[in-house]
């Protein structure tokens, strides 16, 4: 095998570029071969595990008949072995362990094989080569390239990915992944930032949200620069230097961009689409979407093109539930909701996501909880011939109303986002009213402003975004929207109570879609 | 000398940037977007412009000009050295801090801002080769820093190198390290002169020296990946201005030479003969020359394939040829391990055929028919460096399983046999070489030349091995037919039943030995050619004709009755199966018919038709008689009783009306007691009193009973009673009662039919029983009561009277002797009655003595 960064050494962008972003060149029937040749690798590795045989009567001959006999799965399927971290229902030892949290709070542990971690690095390294790069076949990543990630450590996702990232090839990661534990998530962001305020900045890897916080940030203190200890070191004052000259130039404020001109910008979270503009203008780079998970790996990147996302057919074995059975299997627990594959979706069409992982992980035909959408069977543009996909919601985060109307959290982000109303945070359910339901938003302002003139502005975002709204709207003659402020430093308060309390990272915001009645209590201070 | 020490100090610099030159279209040609490309390619057009600059300056016809060019092309030195180590950086990978680069190119610059004052060069002087610059006092520095700069790069090399696991980038750098140490010793020389030394300048030399190293790097080990192959071509034009050259010469000497003593023009014509007939030679000599010394390998690996052409031409064996490449392959690479891995025929899946290593050649699978490995060799026409199934993005499908088994064979390279149609006929899996170099531009040629001989040859071979299986496998089928059709006939001729081929025009193609001797003929070619319908009794051939058709609809028909002939004309029932024979497309070509004669058959089972209807009487003559008994024991009491007081009141009677109604009591009763009697005959209660008897004995006693009747009643009696008769053991008084009984019955029909008649007695000996027939010419029994005369208490003599038990009581006694009792009659002409009586053992077993010895006599 190729030692680690010898590919980059030699500096022959083409194999670099085959290596690693060579799925984008696949055709689709290329990518369901390397697909249905994987699982039965896999198979072949787990079939005779103590935990595959629970799922798994006998071993199937070939992918259908796997699909046929294998039932859809969820993590309960797994959790009293996997919580357990117990190896011995595994079929292959694992190299290391990682967990992620549920949406009630309860961690997932998932163990990650040697050659699954392998895989997940060169996905990573996908990931930032096509962030680095603006055409084709561009290989803007050397050894030594600095990445900031703006990601909770060990033993976090995020963690095992960079760690993945780090086999193969060297990365100045920022900050240090085997650093020194941080107390909170924030006090490892602001590490990062300050670190790299010395060493630069290739490729930023981040949560949206933060980086939107830090460039309003920015532009809101512009010129009031508060001059610490730590920027007096040399490498640092040169830094804030070049950027106060470059926005003199420009004839603006201190943007980020001007700190650390960067090759990439990687960001994390369903809001990237949202806040596009606000990351270029801020962070100087189009920003680079992903779509994957703790139990299933990286599943999908964005190419230069900053359309879509591709698949990536080495992740894991990729099925898809379309919307129609999805929604059967919603309202019917025994219902087994029937999966296309790839080559099977139609454009415009929603669908659950279920994977079967591969490299002797342990998950098969397990639901994933995601929605996704493909919004074109390919990308002409960039000449890959896989379906294109956008992250949809997930499953439990679409708020059912009216019976035809599904409202889901990125929709809802964009109406709240498109009336520039400066808020800080909101959460969204459905309530009843005298027996009628009502969409309820509890949001809470930066300014002082007429909420019921904001819940106007916001249903006529929904009415303009979203046709099934606008139908339903006009069906019962009245809008549905009810908006109640919250009061200045709920969510702050909040936030602190969960960090206080010792919660899991994942779970000191409380969800944008249908918050459950306690958070809600919280945030309206009656708790 | 001077004048050659002029030229080569001159020609030098310009060699320097043509090769400089060149290689820079190599190495742009190769990647022009690769900043490592770029890099190398700039720091070649570096020396380009060096070598034109000093050309520039050495071609000035002063020192001040001279003077002048030094200036401009001095700053080229540390400039070229920066450039350079830049692309080592690059190369390599090696992290410097970032400011370092930019630095050391601001020094070129301020280098370069000194070059036209005196600080590096005070002015030129004329040395023995030329101009040489007086260094000013900046030059030490200059010379320094160009020096750090090389020496930093050559660190870098070096490092690169140790931290490399691959073989191939070890090499490359070693020949790019070795390029740099040669071109810094050159350097030396310069500097070495520069301080008053009396030496020649080495700097140009030096880096031509390096272009050259880097060209071998590039052709022999893919620097930069730049796959450049020199063509032979160049090298043959090389060689052809060589050979020119002597030519040229020897004709314009010799030209010369007879200019001077004034020959004619013959001789010239005679000389270019002479040349015409050397040059071929000289020719091939110079190509042999070129490749052995140009192209060492490839000039081996010729005499390898020349070799291995000549032995693989003549191979048609699969087994020989997969060896000899292995073989070839192993000792012209001299590779650790070769494996000739070869489809299944029937699964697909790859399994090794040939290896040279002894622990690989089981015939486990190693490749499936659906690996992506497979699948890509099977599209792609390149060979696979086991390194790039981790780049190639179609491979990733490939299993753990197969890269592990690729590990264990210790895989470098892959090659897939392909024949001219495009099918994978094999892989070649090469494992690392000896030498643990890397496979080179030469070997891969080789490689490729024979895997397309041998992907042909293999394929041929595959083809003739086949063809041979195919021409044996038709020989051992052919085989096999013949056994089959052997055994068919065999099977034809030894079944019991005749079986006959007919064709649809009925006629008779084929018979098995059965048929011939059913039918009583001598043998099988009476009845080849005869109308089977000639077999058939005539008024059953519209049945046949009937049946053959059905068959021709219904496929088969079976067991249909039909009388068959013999070949004396004589009858036999015989019982038919038909069935069609088709040709392969369905259509109808014959008949196939079964006879069976089933005379035996019939007979049989009418015996046993026969046998099942005495069982049938014998059973109901037991109820019947089980019956009577019962009545009988019921009535005697009572009616000895009427008898008894009848009798006595008779005795005592005198009125002479009471006394005939007594009589007539008494009559009846005495009438039933003599039924009851019989009833109780019939039930067998009396003890038989069995003794040694003889028939005609009795017969003649039963006929002295009766021969005042026949008589009376006008009836002829004729007996043919067998001499000699053996004794039979039997209740005399009852045989006697059967014969009167028949007797009776016989006279009885004989006279109120006919009014008298004839009546036959025959006694005869018929194997173990002896057989009594009693034959008269009454009216006969209608056909509807032959199967009922036995039964008891049936009776056709109406008002004659009778009970009906008569032959009943006959045949019970008769059974009773073990014996048989039957009729026979023919309503009209007389009835005959066959009484078998089996003979004592005794006896029997005299008979058979007697049998013997008349036998013997």
């Amino acid at each position: 095998m190729i030692p680690k960064g010898e590919l980059f050494q030699t500096g022959n962008q083409e194999r670099i570029w085959q290596k690693y972003c060579g799925f984008l060149e696949l055709s689709l029937s290329e990518f369901i071969e390397i697909q249905e040749q994987l699982l039965m690798d896999q198979i072949e590795l787990v079939y005779d595990s103590p935990l595959a045989k629970k799922l798994m009567p006998r071993k199937p001959r070939d992918a259908s008949e796997f699909r046929r006999l294998v039932p859809l799965t969820t993590f309960n399927d797994y959790a009293d072995f996997l919580n357990n971290k117990n190896e011995d229902v595994l079929a292959v030892k694992p190299y290391a362990w990682t967990h992620t949290s549920g949406r009630g709070g309860s961690f997932k542990w998932v163990p990650y094989t040697k050659q699954a971690f392998e895989r997940l690095g060169i996905s990573g390294i996908a990931s930032l080569i096509l962030a680095c790069a603006s055409q084709r076949g561009e290989v803007n990543v050397r050894p030594g390239i600095r990445l900031l990630q703006n990601l909770p450590g060990k033993p976090y996702y995020s963690w095992i990915g960079a760690s993945s990232m780090l086999s193969q090839l060297d990365i100045l990661m920022i900050p240090p992944l085997e650093g020194p534990d941080v107390e909170t998530f924030e006090k490892r962001v602001q590490i990062g930032f300050e670190m790299a305020l010395r060493t630069g900045v290739d490729v930023l890897g981040s949560l949206t949200s933060v980086l939107v916080r830090m460039g309003e940030r920015f532009a809101e203190g512009s010129g009031k620069l508060r001059i610490s200890r730590t920027m007096l070191h040399p490498k640092v004052m040169s830094r804030l230097m070049r950027a106060w000259c470059r926005s003199k130039i420009y004839k603006r404020p201190v943007l980020p961009q001007d700190l650390w001109p960067l090759k990439g910008l990687i960001c994390y979270g369903m809001d990237t689409s949202i806040y596009r503009e606000q990351l270029v203008y801020y962070w100087g780079k189009e920003p680079m979407e992903l779509y994957g998970g703790t139990e299933m790996g990286l599943i999908a990147i964005q190419a230069w093109n900053r359309k879509g996302m591709t698949f990536i057919p080495s992740s894991s074995f990729l099925e898809l539930i379309p919307e129609d059975e999805w929604l059967k299997s919603r309202e019917s627990k025994g219902y087994q909701p029937s999966t296309v594959l790839l080559n099977d979706v139609k454009e415009g069409r929603r669908y659950e996501v279920v994977i079967t992982s591969f490299y002797g992980m342990p998950f098969l035909r397990y639901r994933v909880g995601d929605l996704i959408k493909i919004i074109a069977l390919e990308d002409t543009e960039a000449g890959i011939k896989i379906p294109q996909m956008v992250f949809d919601s997930r499953a439990d985060d679409l708020i059912d109303i009216g019976g035809f109307t599904r409202l889901d959290e990125k929709t809802v982000w964009q109406a709240i986002f498109n009336t520039k109303i400066k808020h800080v945070d909101w959460c969204l359910r459905r309530e009843y009213e005298q027996a009628q339901p009502v969409l309820r938003l509890y949001i809470e302002f930066k300014d002082d402003i007429d909420v019921r003139e904001a819940e106007h502005l916001i249903d006529a975002q929904l009415m303009s975004l979203d046709r099934d709204y606008q139908d339903f709207r006009s069906l019962i003659s009245t809008k549905p929207l009810r908006a109640t402020s919250l009061p200045p430093g709920s969510f702050k308060r909040y936030y602190e109570a969960k960090r206080l309390a010792g919660v899991d990272l994942a779970h000191f915001k409380p969800p944008h879609m249908n918050a459950p009645e306690s958070a809600i209590q919280e945030l309206l201070g009656l708790k | 000398v001077e004048i050659l020490d002029v030229n080569t100090y001159l020609v030098m610099p310009i060699v320097q940037s043509i090769f400089a030159a060149v290689l820079i279209v190599f190495v742009i040609r190769g990647r022009v977007r690769s900043p490592v490309h770029r890099l190398f390619s700039l720091y070649l057009l570096a020396l380009a412009v060096w070598g034109g600059l000093i050309f520039a300056m050495r071609v000035s016809p002063d020192v001040e000009h001279a003077y002048t060019w030094e200036k401009v092309l001095i700053p080229m030195a540390p400039l070229s050295a920066v450039i350079f180590y830049h692309f080592t950086i690059r190369f390599t990978g090696v992290r410097v801090a970032n400011w370092w680069l930019p630095l050391a190119y601001v020094v070129c610059l301020l280098f370069a801002s000194i070059a036209g004052t005196k600080l590096l060069f005070a002015g030129m002087q004329t040395r023995p080769f030329g101009y040489a610059p007086i260094p000013g006092p900046a030059m030490p520095l200059l010379g320094l820093f160009s020096y750090a700069m090389m020496i930093l790069a050559l660190f870098a090399l070096f490092k690169s190198s140790r931290t490399s696991s691959s073989a191939v980038e070890r090499n490359r750098n070693a020949y790019v390290f070795a390029g740099v140490v040669i071109s810094l010793v050159g350097g030396a020389f310069d500097i070495l002169t520069l301080a008053g030394l009396p030496l020649y300048p080495g700097a140009i030399i030096g880096n031509i020296v390096f272009c050259l190293i880097t060209t071998v790097a590039i052709v022999k080990h893919s620097l930069l990946d730049i796959h450049v192959v020199l063509r032979k071509g160049t090298a043959y034009i090389l060689a052809s201005v060589l050979i020119a050259i002597p030519f040229v010469a020897v004709f314009l000497l010799v030209a010369h030479f007879f200019e001077e003593i004034g020959s004619s023009p013959w001789v010239y014509f005679l000389l270019l003969i002479a040349l015409a007939f050397i040059l071929p030679q000289l020719w091939q000599w110079i190509q042999r020359w070129v490749e052995k010394w140009f192209y060492r390998d490839r000039y081996n690996y010729l005499k390898a394939l020349g070799t291995f052409s000549q032995e693989t031409q003549s191979i048609t064996d699969f087994t020989k040829l997969g060896s000899t490449m292995v073989k070839l392959l192993t000792g012209a690479l001299r590779t650790l391990s070769i494996h000739l891995l070869q489809p299944l025929p029937l699964s697909g899946e790859f399994t090794v055929t040939f290896s040279s290593d002894l622990h690989h050649s089981s015939s486990h699978i190693i490749l499936k028919r659906e690996s992506p490995l497979v699948k890509w060799l099977e599209r792609s026409k390149e060979m696979l460096y086991y390194e790039d199934i981790n780049i190639i993005p179609q491979l990733q499908g490939i299993t753990s399983k197969e890269m592990e088994t690729l590990q264990q064979l210790r895989t470098k390279l892959i090659i897939g046999l392909k024949t001219s149609t495009g099918r994978l006929s094999g892989v070649l899996i090469l494992g690392p070489k000896l030498s643990e170099q890397p496979y080179t531009v030469e070997d891969k040629q080789l490689i490729y030349t024979v895997c397309n001989q041998m992907s042909t040859n293999l394929e041929n071979a595959r083809l003739y091995n086949e063809s041979q299986q195919e021409v044996e496998e038709r020989k051992r089928a052919e085989e096999i037919l013949r056994e089959n059709e052997e055994k068919l006939r065999r099977m034809f001729e030894s079944v019991t039943d005749g079986i006959s081929v007919i064709d649809l025009n009925g006629i008779i193609t084929d018979v098995n030995q059965r048929t011939v001797e059913i039918h009583g003929f001598n043998s099988k070619d009476e009845l080849l050619g005869r109308s089977a319908f000639q077999l058939v009794a005539p008024r059953d051939h519209k049945r046949v004709t009937n049946n053959m058709r059905q068959t021709i609809k219904r496929g088969v028909i079976r067991g249909m009755d039909c009388t068959l002939l013999r070949a004396d004309g004589s009858e036999f029932l015989g019982e038919l199966s038909t069935s069609v024979l088709k040709d392969a497309s369905g259509n109808p070509v014959s008949h196939i018919t079964i006879a069976r004669d089933i005379t035996e058959r019939k007979l049989a089972e009418e015996k046993e038709k026969r046998l099942q209807e005495e069982l049938n009487l014998a059973g109901r003559l037991a109820a019947i008689g089980e019956l009577a008994a019962g009545v009988a024991h019921e009535i005697n009491n009572p009616l000895t009783a009427v008898l008894a007081f009848s009798e006595r009141l008779l005795r005592r009677s005198t009125d002479e009306k009471t006394t005939k109604d007594l009589k007539i009591i008494h009559n009846e009763a005495r009438r039933t007691a003599k039924v009851v009697e019989n009833l109780l005959t019939f039930a067998r209660r009396r003890e038989s009193e069995k003794q040694y008897a003889n028939i005609n004995d009795i017969v003649q006693k039963a006929l002295e009973l009766r021969a005042f009747e026949f008589k009376s009643a006008n009836i002829e009696v004729i007996t043919e009673l067998a001499p000699n008769l053996p004794q039979v053991v039997v209740d005399f008084h009852q045989i006697q009662e059967v014969f009167l009984n028949i007797i009776l019955n016989a006279e009885q029909a004989m006279t109120s039919a006919k009014g008298g008649g004839k009546l036959s007695i025959k006694t005869q000996q018929m194997g173990g029983h002896i057989k009594i027939s009693f034959t008269d010419t009454g009216p006969g029994i209608p056909t509807e009561h032959l199967d009922k005369v036995f039964n008891p208490f049936f009776s056709t003599k109406g008002e004659i009277g009778g009970t009906g038990l008569g032959l009943s009581i006959c045949h019970g006694i008769v059974t009773e002797h073990g014996g048989r009792i039957y009729v026979e009659s023919e309503p009209g002409k007389g009835t005959t009655f066959f009484v078998d009586l089996p003979l004592a053992r005794e006896e029997k077993d005299r008979s058979k003595v007697v049998h013997k010895e008349m036998t013997y006599r």
